[in-house]
């Protein structure tokens, strides 16, 4: 081989190799999808009853405070709840937020979730009344999928 | 002819190195879930790494419909390569319901954080979260929208 064809190829190398760091050989990127769902929410006060209380249901349960699964609950019926939901549990499944000792009450909700089975697909406890003698009328809340 | 030959050594070696390199992929395999909620006043809700779903604010988390998960990405390349990920610096993404309502992305994280080592078999899996800014009274949709990661190679 010819030095100038050492050269050359020396010089085809070193410039890509000098390259090679800028290539992007060394880099991959891609792209993700992302996705939310925004439901409407619905007060259906009636369904559960009122005046209810967050105590109530709460302690009936034992729900814990944290996004763990609960069990069933019974119904809180009242004149306006439809026969066909009087006889159905509702389904606790969440209850963050919503067990705060103060003293010997548990204050009101900042916020749970019930699902209901049913026409339902879930139930909120929004908030109550503050004063922490759990008597307050719940505000409840459901969310159509 | 010998002088020539021994400056071309190393350049000639260092190219051979750079083409015998396998090249470096990265594959999204799950996508970014925020789950199904009601808005409410607003506030914002966390997907973790993990695909565990925090909420702040009135935002009510709904359970069904779907389940909040972490997007997923699958690198593979050199055994026992170092990398670094880049995910969206804040204000860059944001999810859309194809009219007027949008919702920002913000405060992306990723598992492993930052750096990573390719696994003995030249593949790593990345997890990857981030919090979404729900507004007060933000329209009832589907929202959706993308964002990049990138990963190179220390």
């Amino acid at each position: 081989m010819t030095t100038a064809r050492h050269c050359a190829l020396c010089a085809a190398a070193g410039l890509l190799c000098g390259l090679t760091p800028l290539m992007p050989v060394f880099a991959a990127s891609t792209t993700a999808q992302a996705g939310a769902t925004v439901v409407l929410p619905a007060s259906v006060n009636a369904w559960l009853g009122v005046p209810v209380s967050v105590q109530d249901l709460l302690l009936a349960q034992d729900a814990p405070a944290g996004p763990a699964t609960g069990g069933l609950v019974p119904r809180v019926a009242s004149a306006s709840t439809p026969a066909i939901l009087r006889a159905l549990p509702v389904w606790i499944a969440a209850a963050v937020e919503s067990r705060q000792a103060f003293g010997i009450d548990i204050v009101p909700a900042a916020g749970a979730t019930l699902l209901a089975r049913g026409p339902a697909a879930a139930v909120s406890v929004a908030s109550a009344a503050t004063g922490g003698d759990g008597e307050a009328p719940l505000v409840i809340t459901v969310a159509f999928n | 002819m010998r002088l020539p030959a021994r400056r071309c050594a190393l350049p000639l070696a260092l190219l051979l190195a750079s083409i015998a390199a396998p090249a470096q992929t990265l594959n999204n395999t799950a996508a970014l879930s925020f789950g199904a909620f009601t808005a409410g006043g607003g506030g914002a809700i966390s997907v973790g790494t993990g695909g565990a779903r925090m909420k702040t604010g009135s935002v009510i988390l709904v359970n069904q419909g779907g389940a909040a998960s972490a997007a997923q990405f699958t690198i593979t390349g050199t055994p026992n390569a170092m990398f670094d990920i880049s995910l969206p610096v804040d204000g860059t993404v944001f999810l859309s319901d194809g009219a007027s309502g949008s919702m920002a992305l913000n405060g992306f994280t990723s598992s492993p954080s930052g750096t990573g080592v390719l696994s003995g078999g030249g593949t790593q899996q990345i997890n990857v979260g981030a919090t979404l800014s729900v507004g007060s009274s933000q329209a009832t949709g589907s929202y959706t929208g993308s964002f990049n990661v990138t990963v190179n190679y220390q």
